[in-house]
């Protein structure tokens, strides 16, 4: 099954088209990275599949269910977590508290859900134990993100939208993350992540899109992308820009 | 609804609702040529006046990110100035223009931009709107001191009598002259605007706080010049209202300016064409109201609020907020979350000192007790919405009328109380309903729009505090309370019970989904948050909490009048709240008895009138208290007492030898009460003497004054991090390579 489906979607703001006509499918289970340079639209195109962003054309939807005209939180309510490049923690919650609340909010369309329990074990599996109790402003922006990705595993998503979840984390812990996210998507979710770390994008993920001034370049499976010309001149001609 | 039903919706209604009136109340003047001519000649001046106030509005906001609450304070006192250089010294008029216009307004400007605004650039909205508030009430202090408030200020326009005839009626040269101000100011500032380097500068970074921050510290040149034409404009504004409210009044003057505020939210708060626009279609109903309709009975107040009305009516119509994302600069302090054992004890002692205190002070004081009281219920429900939620809301004492009101036509007992509750939060939703699709700061708006409205019409109707009527005495299960010390331990016993309510709730799910929503809209929203369900179950809970509040004074009193839910004291006791700690559940009761304690002050030991300017000047005074310690006093103290144990220990100390030495040579109560909190002070400054407490580094936690480059240099350990954070993908094409 399809889990997401992003149609003909374009985000404009003012006369700069950052997201232009791009079309994707992320079957059920699958891991997709999205990489593109800087400025690219990534980010604009997770804003437009949670709900933060109105597109001005396309759709989206999710499990076949259109959900463009829904506002975030019901799309959350459906199965979609997200995290943020730009950090979005609830700074004057504990770590703890940052994935209760998570949990708690999924307790209310799913009554199965313990919340208590929830938190607790993510804090103990992404090794935010020590600092449970710590509130999250006061903590370095590595330990930030694994808090996003702890309160956005909270919600037991069907759709995980990770944005640039490995910046800030120690090479260990990226590896343990990817780790989990296979393990995870072996279980049925369907993430999307949005990744610089080309090495870890090429070995965890499934299939692989490049977006490049808001158009979607190519897209396959991560062999396919390497051999890609155009990603090839995308990042070994600036590589070469660099290095002279 | 979606935005263009709503947009369609709210303007046929609003019109629909003017139409009905229109035909209700039709005054029998015909519609000619000559009174449609008069109508626009009537609304022209109006409207000057609120697009002059609104600019100022306008230009102070998009320039530095300040709204200016204080703004019409700050054109009352120079028109106060300005009648006493002309009226009451004798100068010549074009003189005493020029030196409250051209020398007074602009030096006022600069002065209080360096001193508090500048300081407030990054603190957060609340605290921000709050330093206003108490400008605001410190030059209505001042003002009361210098200009006793009960004599009359008689002021003639400007330009001597005569003016233009149109079609009949006489355009006096002074509305000439407010016309053509208004014209002046809109063309000089747009002249400035865009053709000068200062001017550009100025204009609308507010909207964008990332750009804003990006910005650092705005050159004190720019917001200097903000804050004088801000200051002028309502020099402008207060000299040519002046005349037009026959004599002079300084709350008249004061709360002019939020007739200006739709007109200025009309623009958006940023676009000076758009807030003439709307000054112009504001003054036109004004002028329509008058000329055609004859307000009668209980619709002769409806003709002062219906610019504030108007407030509203924008506010429907304007297009959703889009969700924010990554605020750079923390907008909120961190408050310690009470457990419930602290405010067990804590409301324990509460009614044993109310005991102690019911039994042992003068009935004269004990009534004070009871109104402190009763001042910190309605604040303790003003504590989710301002403490928690952030949100800015400057009309407790319109809640508690409503809270009043109810308790009172149902016989004012306990079952009317929690009536009152379910009516005040109803209220407290509704009022909300319009901004809480917006910015914080139109709720800051509308909410001071609705106390005006609750004050000066839904309070007036025949139906609501106009019946004369007393209350049964209070009874519970046959207790009798109505003496002042039952009542004064019924009413606290009543805080201890909603204080412990309330840290149950911010302990709960809910007071976690209240925060996260505060700390971050977006990620609130994006595991599955409702912010517009969440924000109006915070105000649920403070219209109950404040309803219950409101009852309770129509109770203690017995009677229930619309006199006792001022504006301007609805505001101060706001602004004591913030002193004390607007997120504790303690602040509101201290901040009550700072109001009792004042008032005992200035009546038992000072004379005449400065008795209402010291209750103006506490709150003012509260201000310099707040821009150095901004999470407000009890957390300050409450954080040092964990660090300098023996720095409470001292201060309990110094209470006890106070309280016994007043006993043993039996100093009289009240005078007792006032050394005890002195020796408790000397107490602690001794101490501080002998072991100086490095305070600073206690309110390290707090980090919202914490700015990279600005406060503290960027190193290269933040560069590199920053790197991180913003994924610069260092060495990619290696990478790519590699694999
Ligand atoms: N809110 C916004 N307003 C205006 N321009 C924006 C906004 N958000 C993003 N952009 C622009 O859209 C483009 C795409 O940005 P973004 O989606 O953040 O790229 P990426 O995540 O791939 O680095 C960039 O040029 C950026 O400057
Ligand atoms: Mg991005």
């Amino acid at each position: 099954m399809t889990m997401l489906e992003i149609r003909k979607v374009s985000v404009r703001f003012g006369g700069l088209t950052a997201v232009d006509d791009v079309s994707l499918a992320v079957p059920e289970g699958t891991i997709m990275g999205i990489i593109g340079p800087n400025g690219a639209g990534k980010t604009t195109l997770f804003n437009v599949v949670a709900g933060i962003l109105r597109p001005r054309t396309g759709s989206v939807l999710l499990g076949g269910e259109d959900i463009t005209r829904l506002p975030a939180h019901r799309r959350a309510r459906r199965g979609l977590a997200r995290t943020f490049q730009r950090l979005e923690v609830f700074g004057t919650l504990s770590v703890r508290e940052n994935l209760l609340v998570a949990a708690e909010s999924r307790r209310r369309w799913d009554r199965s859900t313990q919340p208590a329990f929830v938190a607790d074990e993510l804090c103990a599996e992404l090794g935010l134990g020590e600092v449970a109790e710590s509130l999250v402003d006061t903590l370095p922006t590595g330990t930030q993100r694994l808090v996003e990705l702890g309160r956005a595993l909270a919600l037991r998503p069907r759709l995980l939208l990770l944005d640039e979840a490995s910046s800030g984390l120690t090479e260990l812990e990226t590896i343990q993350v990817g780790e989990r996210l296979q393990r995870l998507a072996g279980q049925g979710l369907t993430v999307v992540l949005v990744e610089h770390d080309m090495p870890f994008v090429l070995s965890t993920c499934g299939r692989v899109a490049m977006l490049d001034h808001g158009v979607l370049v190519t897209e396959g499976t991560p062999d396919e992308v390497r051999n890609n010309p155009v990603v090839q001149e995308a990042y070994l001609g600036r590589n070469r820009e660099a290095a002279a | 609804m979606p935005l263009v039903t709503r947009r369609v919706a709210v303007p046929v209604l609003s019109v629909a609702l003017l139409v009905y009136l229109a035909s209700n109340a039709w005054a029998g003047e015909p519609v000619t040529v000559d009174s449609l001519v008069q109508l626009v000649a009537f609304a022209l001046p109006i409207a000057g006046l609120y697009a002059i106030s609104a600019t100022g509005l306008v230009v102070v906001y998009s320039a530095t990110g300040i709204f200016n609450v204080a703004q019409g304070a700050i054109g009352m006192v120079c028109a106060f100035v300005y009648w006493e250089l002309s009226v009451n010294r004798g100068l010549p008029v074009p003189l005493a223009l020029i030196l409250v216009v051209g020398v007074f307004a602009p030096l006022f400007a600069v002065v209080l931009n360096r001193v508090l605004m500048q300081r407030l650039r990054n603190a957060p909205l609340i605290t921000q709107l709050l330093g206003t508030v108490g400008v605001m009430a410190l030059l209505l202090g001042v003002a009361a001191l210098i200009w006793d408030p009960t004599a009359s200020y008689p002021i003639d326009g400007l330009g001597g009598s005569g003016g233009i005839h149109i079609s009949g009626v006489l355009l006096s040269w002074h509305r000439v002259i407010t016309i053509v101000t208004a014209v002046v100011i809109a063309v000089a500032l747009r002249f400035v605007l865009t053709s000068t380097r200062l001017g550009v500068s100025m204009r609308a970074v507010v909207d964008n706080e990332d750009l804003a921050s990006l910005h650092g510290i705005r050159p004190q040149r720019v917001s200097d010049t903000a804050w004088i034409i801000g200051s002028v404009c309502a020099a402008l504004a207060g000299i040519l209202i002046a005349p037009e409210v026959g004599n002079m009044s300084a709350e008249t003057l004061t709360f002019f300016v939020i007739n200006a505020f739709a007109a200025a939210v009309f623009g958006r708060l940023k676009s000076l064409p758009m807030t003439y626009v709307g000054a112009v279609v504001l003054g036109l109903i004004v002028s329509f109201t008058s000329t055609f309709l004859d307000l009668e009975g209980r619709w002769t107040p409806l003709a002062g609020v219906l610019p504030a009305l108007a407030l509203f009516v924008v506010l429907l119509v304007a297009p959703q907020q889009s969700i924010r994302l990554g605020r750079p600069v923390r907008r909120y302090h961190i408050e310690t979350v009470p457990t419930m054992r602290s405010v067990l004890t804590g409301s324990a002692v509460l009614v044993i000192l109310s005991v102690v205190a019911g039994l042992t002070f003068s009935p004269v004081n004990v009534t004070r007790m009871i109104s402190a009281v009763t001042v910190g219920l309605i604040l303790l429900g003003m504590v989710p919405l301002l403490g928690w939620a952030g949100m800015p809301f400057f009309a407790p004492y319109a809640l508690a009328g409503v809270g009043a009101w109810v308790t009172w036509s149902l016989g004012g007992s306990i079952l009317a109380l929690l009536a009152a509750a379910a009516a005040s939060a109803v209220a407290g939703v509704v009022v909300a309903l319009p901004a809480l699709r917006l910015r914080e700061l139109y709720l800051a708006l509308s909410s001071i729009a609705f106390a005006l409205i609750a004050v000066s019409f839904l309070f007036v109707q025949p139906e609501v505090f106009e019946i004369p009527r007393q209350l049964d005495r209070l009874t519970i299960a046959g207790f009798d309370l109505s003496s002042g010390t039952r009542f004064l331990v019924y009413a606290c016993v009543l805080y201890a019970i909603l204080a412990v309510l309330l840290v149950a709730v911010r302990r709960s799910q809910y007071g976690r989904r209240i925060i996260a929503l505060r700390d971050s809209e977006a990620a609130a929203a994006c595991i599955g948050i409702s912010a517009a369900s969440t924000k109006a179950l915070v105000f649920a809970l403070a219209g109950a909490v404040a309803g219950i509040g409101g009852g309770v004074l129509a109770q203690g009193q017995r009677f229930a009048s619309s006199e006792q839910f001022p504006m301007v004291a609805g505001l101060a006791i706001i602004l004591s709240l913030t002193v004390m700690g607007i997120g504790t559940v303690s602040g509101p009761v201290a901040a009550g008895l700072l109001g009792a304690l004042l008032t005992a002050l200035a009546h038992d030991w000072a004379p005449g009138h400065i008795t209402d300017a010291l209750e103006l000047f506490g709150p003012a005074l509260a201000v310099l208290a707040l821009s150095s310690q901004p999470r407000g006093q009890i957390p300050e103290v409450a954080a040092r007492a964990r660090e300098h144990p023996w720095r409470a220990v001292a201060t309990v100390v110094g209470l006890a030898v106070t309280i016994v030495g007043c006993r043993l040579m039996s100093v009289p109560g009240e005078i007792g009460f006032v050394l005890a909190v002195t020796g408790a002070l000397v107490a602690r400054m001794l101490y501080d003497l002998v072991r100086p407490s490095p305070a600073a580094s206690a309110t390290a936690g707090d980090a919202t004054d914490i700015r990279l480059g600005v406060s503290r240099p960027i190193t290269s350990a933040h560069v590199r991090e920053w790197d991180r954070a913003l994924g610069v993908p260092a060495g990619v094409g290696r990478e790519v390579v590699a694999s």
